[in-house]
């Protein structure tokens, strides 16, 4: 048994790990702030809950399902993280220049789109980005056949994957905290710097997989 | 350390003149790698095309706001640089592309801008102090070609804690030295626009936004090369063509 138990702690610890760079709560909830400037706290801590319980499914999908839905359409992880990375970086770019009176995001006070909001642009590529997904995809591809050690494998990830949604839910729910110390100047620096990392991000994975479906880069060492 | 030729001279002052050796030649290397980056004077007339429509005041606050910025994002870089960078997955080539993409967009636009829509409709004096850190410290005086240059310098890990606090003492310095520069630059560019008259500076501005583009593509290149030296070392069979690495301009 205490075999067992060591098993899953390291399977939630490798799963945390491997999770919790790639979502980066801290680092995006400057961007989630600003995606939510016009909201007042009590919605945007709901928001907050709300993109955590997305992320999460999104996360247990992705282990689970994520596998067949790129088998049952044709598409390859890399291909994922190509089209993904575009998606991150044009997000990042869009942070970037952000001017403050951008109509598309005024659309977030409303609070009939706030659960639309929820899901794109702050779940999907903000919170869980194609990093993340190609990461949970691959973690469910080696998961074992046989249903003891399939069973204890799945169960760590899916701690793995809760353990990165608490903590993206207290960094997004208490982000105004942020505001408060930085101040408007200094909240807007770390934004800029964020979404400029964001930007770096979305290149850094299409290179990725520009990289792996072509299979040309020497092994790094 | 002391070789036996400096025996007359005593030892201590052999060690002083070995660290201020080291000194100088960090402090060199910040200066000379970044500065020339930096590039304050040619920056200047992009800062006034920004800045256009703001009064002198706003225009002092702004040139002393930026210089401090970019004081402290060039000692960032160079201190944390390294480590964001291994934090988030980074490579210092994807920096450069999608910085170097930034900086087209800039200068594309600024290009392209119409005189009268240009970048400067009088902005009102606040919000023109939000804009001291986006864009004018960090895609337009801070490049990312001056970030990956003081990664890099950052990067080399000086051995020993006195080399360390020397280092660390040269990277202020050198990056003080610059910052002053930027705002020496900044704050008389009005006084040499006034001087040049508004023909020559619409000139002027329209080629320093040219220039600007050519760095930001300079850049992106600069970074798919890194990103495609990668590729360089691959095994015959899979010697395909470097591929064209994500470089987008919007």
């Amino acid at each position: 048994m205490t075999d067992e138990i060591r098993g899953i702690v390291q399977g939630v610890l490798l799963a945390a790990a491997a999770l919790i760079p790639i979502v980066n709560p801290l680092g995006m909830a400057p961007l989630f702030l600003t995606l939510t400037r016009d909201l007042t706290d009590a919605e945007r801590a709901v928001l907050a809950r709300r993109v955590a319980t997305n992320g999460f499914l999104l996360l247990v999908v992705a282990i689970f399902a994520g596998d067949y839905v790129l088998d049952f359409f044709g598409v390859t992880v890399p291909v994922l993280q190509i089209a993904g990375g575009l998606v991150v970086a044009s997000l990042g770019f869009r942070l970037l220049h952000d001017s403050g009176n951008d109509p598309e995001q005024r659309q977030v006070t409303s609070s009939a789109s706030l659960g639309a909001k929820a899901f794109y642009p702050l779940t999907l590529p903000l919170t869980v980005g194609p990093g993340a997904i190609s990461v949970a995809v691959t973690l469910g591809a080696n998961f074992p056949s046989t249903p003891q050690p399939f069973f204890y494998d799945a169960m760590s990830a899916v701690i793995g994957a809760l353990i990165v949604c608490v903590l993206t839910y207290f960094c997004f729910a208490f982000a105004e905290r942020l505001q408060r110390t930085l101040g408007a100047t200094g909240l807007a620096v770390v934004m800029r710097l964020s979404a400029f990392i964001l930007l770096c991000i979305g290149v850094q994975i299409m290179w990725n997989g520009l990289d792996a479906s072509f299979g040309i880069s020497r092994p790094r060492g | 350390m002391a070789g036996t030729g400096y025996a007359s001279v005593p030892r201590a002052v052999i060690a002083f003149s070995d660290d201020l050796r080291y000194f100088l030649t960090a402090l060199l290397l910040v200066v000379g790698g970044i500065l020339p980056i930096v590039n304050p004077v040619g920056s200047a007339p992009m800062f006034l095309a920004m800045t256009h429509g703001a009064d002198e005041d706003t225009r002092a606050q702004l040139a002393a706001k930026v210089a401090v910025n970019s004081f402290l994002l060039i000692m960032g870089s160079l201190i944390f640089g390294a480590y964001v960078l291994k934090v988030f997955g980074l490579s210092v080539g994807v920096v450069q592309v999608a910085g170097g993409a930034v900086l087209c967009a800039l200068g594309w636009n600024l290009l392209s801008s119409e005189p009268s829509t240009n970048p400067g409709t009088p902005i009102p004096g606040e919000s023109m102090i939000m804009r001291a850190f986006y864009p004018l410290t960090l895609p337009l005086t801070v490049d990312p070609g001056a970030i990956s240059v003081a990664i890099t310098i950052g990067a080399n890990h000086a051995h020993g804690v006195e080399r360390v606090l020397i280092a660390f003492l040269a990277g202020i310095i050198g990056t003080a030295i610059i910052s002053a520069s930027v705002w020496l630059a900044y704050r008389y560019a009005p006084r040499v626009a006034q001087w040049l008259g508004h023909t020559r500076v619409m000139v002027v501005l329209r080629m320093s936004a040219f220039i600007v583009l050519c760095i930001g593509v300079e850049i992106t290149f600069n970074g798919v090369r890194s990103l495609a030296g990668e590729i360089a070392f691959a095994p015959p069979h899979a010697a395909q063509p470097a591929q064209p690495a994500p470089a987008k301009t919007p």
